[in-house]
This record gives C-alpha cells, sequence and structure tokens, in this order.
C-alpha cells in the first residue's frame, strides 16, 4: 500500500474515532473518565497556570516602570471598590425611600457563596470547584459584587465560566444612574456592546451598568461601563460600547453563587 | 516520537496559562509540511484530545480539526513544495480565521495576525527539532548495521 493511501486510511479511521468521541461527549457519555482525568490533571494545570500569573506580573516592568504600574494597580482596585460603595449606596437610599412610603416587606436575599479557584484561562474561566461541591450549570460567578459570567460545563471536580464578554453571553442590564435597560452581549474579545436601549433612554459615558434580576443573575451585580453612544437616527433603539470592570486575565479566586 | 509527544502535551498545557492563541495549531501545521507519514496524524489526534480535555471543550472537536488541516498540507504536500513560507503562512492564516468561527464563535484579527508572526519561527524551530531527531535515528540504523 503505498504512502497516500496509508495516510488516507489513517485519517478516516481517527477521523471517525474522533467524530464519535464528539458524539458521545455531547451525549454526556464520557463524563466519568473526562472528571477522571480533570481530577488527574488539575494540580499540573494550576501549577502552570500559577507560573504564569508570576511571570506576568514579574515583567510588569517592561510595560511600565514597576511602581507606576503597582500604582495604577492600586487605583484601578480603589476605582473597583469606590464603584461598589456608589452603588451601595444608590441602593440603599432607593430602598429606604419605597419601605418609607409602603408596610409590606420581602424576605432578605441572602446568597451562598463558594470560593473557586482559577486553574486555567482559554475562551472560558477553569475553575477547580464542580458537582462534588454542587456546582451547576447557570450558576453565576462573580468576585466583589463584579460579575464574572456564569457555569456553563461542569465535571466532578472542575467547571468552566462562559464570561461576560464571550459572544454567546447575554444579560438584561440596568444603568446605575439613569435606569435604562437593555441586553448586555459579549463581542469576541475583551469588550462588550450594550443592545435594544430605548431611544428615549438616556445613558451617559462612564456609567456603570448593573443586572437587572433573572433567573441566573440575581439584582445588582456590577458588569462593565459606558465606554461609547451609538445613536443613529434611522435606528429604532440605541446601543453603546462597553468595558469590563474586571481584568480576567489577573483572576485568582472567583465565588459561584448557589443558590 | 515520544519526544514529539512530550513536546505536544507541554504545548497544551502552556497554551491555556500562557499564549493567548492555539500555539498546537502551529504545531500541526510545522509538522505536516516536514514529515508525511500516518504516524503524525496519530499525534495530531492525541494533541487535540489533550487539548480539549484541559480547556474543558467538546471531546474531539480540536481532534477532528487538527486531523483535518494535517491531512490537507500532506496531501499538498504529496504534489507541492510545502516548506514554502509563503504556503506556510497562508496556511496558518485560513487556519486561524476557521479555528475563530468555529472554536470562539468569533473573530479576532489580533489573534489571527500574532499566529501569523508566530508560525514561521515556530516552523523553522520544529525542522530543527525534527532534524536533529532524524539524525539521531540514522545513527542508531548505521550502529546496528
Amino acid at each position: 500500500m503505498d504512502s497516500l493511501a496509508k495516510i488516507t486510511q489513517r485519517f478516516i479511521i481517527l477521523l471517525t474515532i474522533s467524530l464519535l468521541l464528539l458524539l458521545s461527549d455531547n451525549l454526556k457519555l464520557l463524563y466519568l473518565p473526562k472528571s477522571l482525568f480533570l481530577s488527574i490533571t488539575a494540580p499540573a494545570t494550576l501549577a502552570v497556570y500559577k507560573a504564569s500569573q508570576n511571570f506576568k506580573d514579574a515583567f510588569g516592568f517592561l510595560t511600565f516602570f514597576k511602581s507606576g504600574y503597582q500604582q495604577i494597580e492600586f487605583l484601578k482596585q480603589r476605582n473597583r471598590e469606590l464603584l461598589v460603595e456608589a452603588q451601595k449606596t444608590r441602593d440603599l437610599t432607593r430602598e429606604n425611600n419605597i419601605l418609607k412610603s409602603q408596610f409590606a416587606q420581602t424576605p432578605a436575599f441572602s446568597p451562598r457563596l463558594l470560593p473557586a479557584g482559577v486553574i486555567g484561562f482559554d475562551r472560558y474561566l477553569i475553575l477547580d470547584k464542580g458537582s462534588a461541591s454542587r456546582v451547576k450549570s447557570g450558576q453565576a460567578v462573580l468576585i466583589n459584587n463584579f460579575l464574572v459570567g456564569e457555569i456553563n460545563r461542569v465535571y466532578l471536580n472542575q467547571s468552566s465560566v462562559m464570561l461576560i464578554t464571550d459572544p454567546l453571553s447575554k444579560i438584561a442590564v440596568i444603568s446605575s444612574q439613569n435606569r435604562s435597560k437593555g441586553i448586555l452581549q459579549g463581542t469576541f474579545g475583551t469588550g462588550m456592546v450594550l443592545n435594544n436601549v430605548q431611544t428615549g433612554d438616556s445613558l451617559n459615558k462612564e456609567e456603570t451598568l448593573e443586572t437587572w434580576g433573572d433567573v441566573n443573575f440575581p439584582a445588582g451585580l456590577l458588569t462593565g461601563k459606558i465606554a461609547g453612544i451609538t445613536n443613529k437616527a434611522s435606528e429604532l433603539f440605541k446601543s453603546a460600547e462597553v468595558e469590563p470592570l474586571v481584568d480576567f486575565n489577573k483572576l485568582t479566586t472567583v465565588f459561584i453563587l448557589l443558590n | 516520537m515520544f519526544f514529539w509527544y512530550f513536546l505536544f502535551a507541554i504545548t497544551a498545557f502552556l497554551q491555556t496559562a500562557v499564549m493567548p492563541f492555539d500555539l498546537l495549531l502551529l504545531l500541526v501545521i510545522s509538522l505536516s509540511c516536514l514529515e508525511k507519514s500516518p504516524k503524525i496524524l496519530l499525534l495530531f489526534f492525541f494533541a487535540g484530545l489533550l487539548n480539549d480535555l484541559i480547556t474543558l471543550r467538546v471531546l474531539g472537536q480540536s481532534s477532528v480539526f487538527y486531523l483535518l488541516i494535517g491531512f490537507i498540507i500532506m496531501l499538498y504536500g504529496q504534489k507541492f513544495r510545502s516548506h514554502n513560507p509563503l504556503f506556510i503562512l497562508t496556511v496558518t492564516i485560513f487556519s486561524a480565521i476557521l479555528e475563530n468561527w468555529l472554536q470562539n464563535a468569533g473573530f479576532s484579527p489580533g489573534l489571527v495576525i500574532m499566529e501569523a508572526i508566530a508560525v514561521l519561527p515556530v516552523f523553522y524551530l520544529t525542522r530543527l527539532l525534527f532534524e536533529n531527531t532524524q539524525r539521531r535515528n540514522s545513527k542508531q540504523l548505521k550502529l546496528k548495521l
């Protein structure tokens, strides 16, 4: 049998096996063997990820002077904390006004947060918690009241997170100041787009966006801030470019909302 | 061959942590241009499986992609010269665009450009390693004779 025929034969065999594996995994038949393999390789994956984070931190001076870089990182973190404080203050003020005008009170929502370590980052963030820790598909993932994404695949001891910047991510959001509603959709890369905002609703640059509250995401989680607004007269809705408030490349620990 | 399996495994782990682009794809393209034997397809198959397992993707999707790319390059290499840098660049750009659409549900020109820039250094490095391993194997054969 000549070389080309051998190559073609091997190719067909391996392609068939790959397609069978693809079908089996889609039918969730490979859950246990995959979970076992992931449990064995998790320490290696975590070690490589941590080493890469240290590598990036050590060579921060190549892009900026180390002290200046640290100062900027500190200011960014402080800014994020202040955004959370400002949002909490607005929410408390609003709630206070509502409670003053009515007698009925609803029971407080007490979130159960499971801390999870980040052990890898490709298109999805890979976490070291899985179904053994009661993680389920669709659960929200957050850090310091900022929404990171939602769980999309779950194995025994690992799970992956679809980030809010993923093209398949769509979240109902509301702007913090003007209370304008829209749908936040990820674009490929590190950005997002706010769509379906009524032309009569106002949006301001630098205004933050928070979750509106639906089945998966509770209300009030910060997602991003508006970087630019597009309002064409010929279109029914306006849109805006949104920057995320979290640097997903630097995450080491996140929290999974279990309820 | 064990050396290539080890190299692909290390690359698969490093990819998730350090590289923003698919380094395994560049290795697949490089090795397909250099070696035209059926054994290499098995290597691509395992590289794809490992990549899917580590990144928690559906098992088999990377294998299918790498096998297709490797096979097409090998077919081309049967008739034409596949060491041509222009050919390698063209294949890389098309493969990167296709991979972006299929696996990442989007298209990032930045990633495609990065892969196009990285492919030639990766190819020449792979060629260096490949020729070294070939030389070592041929020395072993001479000793046996």
